[in-house]
């Protein structure tokens, strides 16, 4: 080893926390870029070999109950490859539990084709005879039920025994969930059969009909365009809704998944590597400064300006490939750790843990580039040191006034000396002020972000289940009932408020935009939704027009007071204008809602309904399941406990993201604080000889440090509402009929993220409080070496 | 001793610019440096002789007037052909040392042997002056004096045609200080190297071969030293 290389490695060896510190922002940057790219790639190539393997839809059609043959129809058009009639309905099932759960049906062909099904355990239902049932693996586990087992089927109040033939897992319900209001899957309650087609025929009295249909498409076809032809043909004819692929709610879910960890997987490095490569320049260009005189004697001896950049060079370098090996190795066990953890979520058979060499190459090379050019831009001021020049005693700084100084002269005069001091010190050393104030802005900014997650899913649920939504249980039906159902209700149940809801399909239009929604029809009076608007004023529902849910309008473009074309298979395909009398805060799925008046002018539907809501302390779960015609019972209670559940997750992936920010902060501020004091040795010195304690010195330090803090966190505020309000544009852009979050921050959020910062930063100062107490001030004042 | 001229200074002047102030530090100044002598060159503070050592050692460029090393003329020398002149040519040693302090002795030494293609062994010259124990001693294990001899070995060990002194002995004590000088010339008189001293301290010069004098910028005395002393006689 070349002997400047001996005294590179022991400048690292001498401040191995500085260094150790940026290391540990590379390996954060490339950890997260390897683990959450590799998870992203892992995830999209198992999910297209599992849709391609097992002939993953196109088009997914909902029709009201017609005849095999009009959905075989769809075959006629040349764009369409295959076309499959199938059943789906949910019914409840007894499987042994206190509480039956809802079991989403789903008829098979004996020769499927379309959305075929992996089998995990036992065998597809035999078509002949068998009364078999293929369920869902994971509701199968939640719920304990083996091949072999019986399960019974609950149709119309009768129950149906079924054989357990396999536990499948399907391309169709990656994510199970009920209905994107759910939004999290709740596998204990909510599970998917597969039975064949002629076998639920019979068990839904259903013969020779079918009610849904999944179309696949011949390559490079233009399916926007064919399924509006579909619709436009198919008016009167039963078909209720069409969507493609990428609006079905397990696919658009997965994707989301794998476009967000896509975005994260780049910015989030970006940003680390970003500040690493700051630190670096930092404190190479310190060092270089230091070194002057070493400087001016390597080039008295001979080495060229060339050798002695690289010198610098090779720090930087140094400091990329220790943290590149770090962050690709930590890299390679998050990735394992993160796909696992996606393998609980989604249900991707195929799905395997790979590292993939082009990440770790394209790591390794940002890495380089990063360190290596702010190695080269901090190494460049060895050029400018002469070598006769550098011999001699370096110039006095020049004495400047500071800002207060000049701009408030009132206050300036009213500064003790200390105070004097640290504004002259932070005028003296303004890039490095604005260094460690950017650094305390980040690391505000993704804190208050981690503990806007934090409390994001609190806000969303309250909107949701106690806002919204206020009623304990959600009841829908098998088939429509007329208003004496609720009568029937009342008698039994001790259920103070009582309200039935009409829900159907339409068809949205607004300009070129088309969604197919749900539309809710409540009484006007409801007491159990409650309507508010952006602003939080409330709204009643109009007797002539519709509401909107933020989400649906905004992928709309509707406003307030736009006329938007509601069409249903209902109304015979005959469009309606209505107006959009406001646009509803609703974060969970999308929803259009009315009065049932005006649902009886659209529909011509008057004192039907498909379900209803109430608020009641009785155990209505146990109480009504075992009624006929009943398709689900929601209650607001399993809904909280699910997203509980799930708050886990978030409390965990917050928290690593608040220690991220920590790391981040700390590392900044370690180095920043550590070049200053480093610089000011003789200042500090001199200090000393007048008179001044260690701690009044360190006080001196915690000062500047707080104004740094302070003109970071006021810069933090904004900068993390733009990162939450980018972030969460990103998350529900693509889908915003599928949930919408608000990036309204709480004033407790920038109390609780600004706290933690300036824990981290008396966390940083104990730690460079060590570094004040061993300095050595005789030694600094009289020290020639170099 | 030969009289053959290794560098020559001839008319050198050098100007600096202190914002609107400009220093004379060399005017016209011309002088001869011979193979193989001690020459000893004297002055007070802002005399001019830090400037003489730097432009003949290559760290600094005179405004005006040609610097002929072994008869090239250094001052057409590019940044890069003045960098190998300083790496092959020239040996430096500083008044106050300026070691590497993360380096051992040898380590210092082996920093400037390391850039030339035939040095002397870094271990034989620090034998050779005296360090034998204190091979492996990082600066601040080591006193003054060893310190100022580890930098005479840097500089030596290069084996350079011209070894450069600035006040050598200007941060040692007296007894080191003469230790220091008879060490210098020891290197003289062993390696036949050609050693330039710059110094305020006049005594010094009772040990050279040639006494230059400068004041103001200038070359007053230029004189040879027909009874050059050992260092060990000389008292301050």
């Amino acid at each position: 080893m070349r002997t400047l290389d001996r005294r590179l490695l022991r400048t690292i060896l001498g401040a191995k926390a500085q260094y150790g510190a940026v290391v540990i922002i590379i390996c954060i940057g490339l950890a997260a870029w390897i683990s959450i790219s590799s998870t992203a790639e892992n995830m999209s190539t198992a999910l297209a070999e599992y849709y391609s393997q097992h002939q993953f839809a196109d088009l997914f059609a909902d029709f009201t109950q017609v005849p095999v043959n009009t959905i075989d129809d769809l075959a006629k058009y040349k764009e369409v490859e295959m076309v499959e009639a199938r059943i789906i309905t949910d019914i409840r099932a007894d499987v042994g539990r206190e509480f039956y759960p809802t079991l989403r049906l789903v008829s098979i062909r004996h020769e499927q084709e379309i959305n075929r099904l992996y089998v995990q355990a036992g065998r597809i239902p035999a078509t002949a005879g068998e009364r078999g049932i293929a369920l869902l693996n994971v509701f199968a586990r939640e719920n304990n039920i083996a091949v072999g087992d019986k399960i019974d089927l609950i149709i119309r109040g009768e129950l149906f025994p079924v054989t357990v033939t396999a536990l499948v897992d399907s391309p169709e319900y990656i994510y199970a969930i009920k209905d994107i209001k759910g939004m999290l899957p709740d596998n204990l309650n909510f599970g998917i059969g597969f039975i064949n087609l002629p076998l639920l025929q019979e068990l839904m009295a259903m013969p020779g009909q079918a009610n849904n249909a999944v179309i696949t498409l011949r390559p490079g076809v233009d399916e926007r365009a064919l399924l509006e032809e579909i619709k436009e043909d198919f008016k009167g004819r039963g078909l209720k809704s069409m969507i493609t692929k990428e609006d079905q709610v397990s696919h658009a879910l997965i994707e989301l998944e794998i476009q967000q960890l896509q975005r994260v997987s780049k910015a989030v490095p970006a940003m680390f590597l970003g500040i690493a490569s700051l630190v670096i320049y930092m404190l190479i260009s310190r060092l270089v400064r230091a070194d002057r005189i070493s400087i001016g004697i390597l080039k008295a001896t001979g080495y060229s300006n060339f050798e002695l950049m690289e010198h610098y060079l090779k720090l930087a370098l140094i400091l990329g490939i220790v943290g590149a090996i770090g962050g690709i190795t930590g890299g390679y066990i998050l990735a394992g750790l993160m796909t696992q953890l996606m393998l609980d979520y989604f249900h991707l058979p195929l799905m395997e843990i790979n590292l993939y060499f082009g990440f770790v190459f394209v790591g390794l090379v940002s890495a380089l580039l990063f360190c290596g050019l702010s190695g080269i831009w901090a190494a460049r001021g060895v050029i400018g040191i002469a070598p006769a020049e550098a011999m001699r005693p370096k110039a006095q700084l020049l004495g400047k006034k500071s800002l207060v100084e000049k701009w408030a002269p009132a206050v300036w005069t009213r500064c003790t000396f200390s105070w004097k001091l640290v504004l002259r010190g932070i005028s003296r050393n303004r890039r490095r002020f604005v260094l460690a104030t950017a650094g305390v802005a980040l690391t505000y900014a993704l804190i208050l972000f981690s503990v806007y997650m934090f409390s994001i899913w609190n806000i969303v649920v309250d909107q949701q289940f106690g806002r919204l939504e206020t009623y304990d249980y959600a009841i829908s039906f098998l088939e429509p009932v007329g208003s004496d159902a609720t009568v029937d209700l009342r008698r039994q149940v001790h259920a103070p408020i009582i309200e039935p809801f009409l829900e159907l399909p339409f068809e949205l239009t607004y300009g070129w935009h088309r969604q197919s929604v749900l539309a809710r029809a409540l009484p006007r009076t409801s007491q159990l939704y409650c309507f508010e608007d952006q602003e939080g004023n409330l709204v009643s529902l109009p007797s002539r027009g519709v509401l909107l849910s933020q989400g649906l309008a905004n992928s709309l473009g509707v406003k307030r007071g736009s006329v938007v074309e509601l069409s249903s298979y209902i109304t015979g395909g005959q469009s309606y204008l209505v107006p959009v009398t406001a646009v509803v805060a609703q974060y969970l799925g999308s929803g259009l809602y009315l009065s049932l008046k005006q649902m009886e002018r659209l529909t011509g539907q008057k004192g039907t309904f498909t379900g209803v809501v109430l608020t009641s302390s009785d155990d209505v779960k146990g109480m009504f399941q075992n009624m006929a015609n009943i398709e689900s019972i929601c209650s607001r209670t399993d809904l909280a406990d699910t997203f509980s559940e799930y708050m886990g997750v978030i409390i965990t992936s917050a928290s690593f993201m608040i220690c991220l920010g920590g790391l981040l902060g700390f590392s900044i501020l370690y180095n920043t604080t550590s070049v200053s004091i480093a610089e000011r040795e003789r200042e500090f010195s001199s200090l000393r000889v007048l008179g001044y304690f260690k701690p009044e010195i360190f006080r001196l330090i915690i000062r500047e440090n707080a104004i740094a803090t302070a003109a970071g966190l006021i810069i933090g505020a904004p900068l993390g509402k733009g990162i939450v309000v980018i972030m969460m544009n990103a998350v529900t852009g693509s889908t915003p009929e599928l949930f919408y979050f608000p990036a309204t921050i709480k004033p407790s959020a920038y109390f609780i993220a600004a706290g933690l910062v300036i824990g981290f930063m008396i966390l940083t100062l104990l730690a460079i409080g060590r570094k004040v107490n061993r300095l050595d001030f005789l030694q600094a004042l009289s020290s020639r070496l170099n | 001793m030969s009289k053959e001229v290794l560098l020559s200074l001839n008319s050198v002047s050098k100007t600096y610019e202190l914002g609107e102030v400009k220093v004379e530090a060399l005017k016209d100044t011309s002088l001869d440096i011979y193979k193989g002598e001690l020459i000893v060159i004297l002055g007070p503070s802002g005399s001019g002789k830090t400037t003489l050592l730097n432009i003949i050692g290559g760290m600094d460029r005179p405004t005006t007037g040609r610097v002929l090393y072994r008869g090239k003329d250094i001052t057409l020398f590019n940044d890069k052909e003045l960098t190998l002149y300083r790496r092959r040519e020239v040996g430096f040693i500083f008044q106050l040392y300026n070691l590497m302090s993360t380096l051992t002795a040898r380590e210092n030494v082996e920093l400037a042997t390391e850039l030339v293609e035939n040095p002397l062994p870094a271990e034989q010259v620090l034998f050779s002056i005296g360090l034998k124990d204190r091979l492996d001693h990082f600066p601040s294990q080591l006193s003054g004096g060893e310190q100022q001899r580890v930098a005479i070995a840097r500089a030596v060990a290069k084996n350079p045609g011209l070894l450069l002194g600035d006040e050598p002995t200007g941060a040692l004590d007296y007894e080191t200080g003469i230790q220091i000088l008879a060490l210098l010339r020891k290197i003289n008189v062993d390696y036949g190297a050609t050693v330039v001293i710059i110094t305020h301290n006049v005594a010094i010069a009772h040990m050279a071969d040639r006494v230059v004098r400068l004041r103001s910028g200038e070359i007053v005395e230029d004189r040879v030293n027909l009874e050059p002393i050992p260092a060990e006689r000389i008292v301050w």
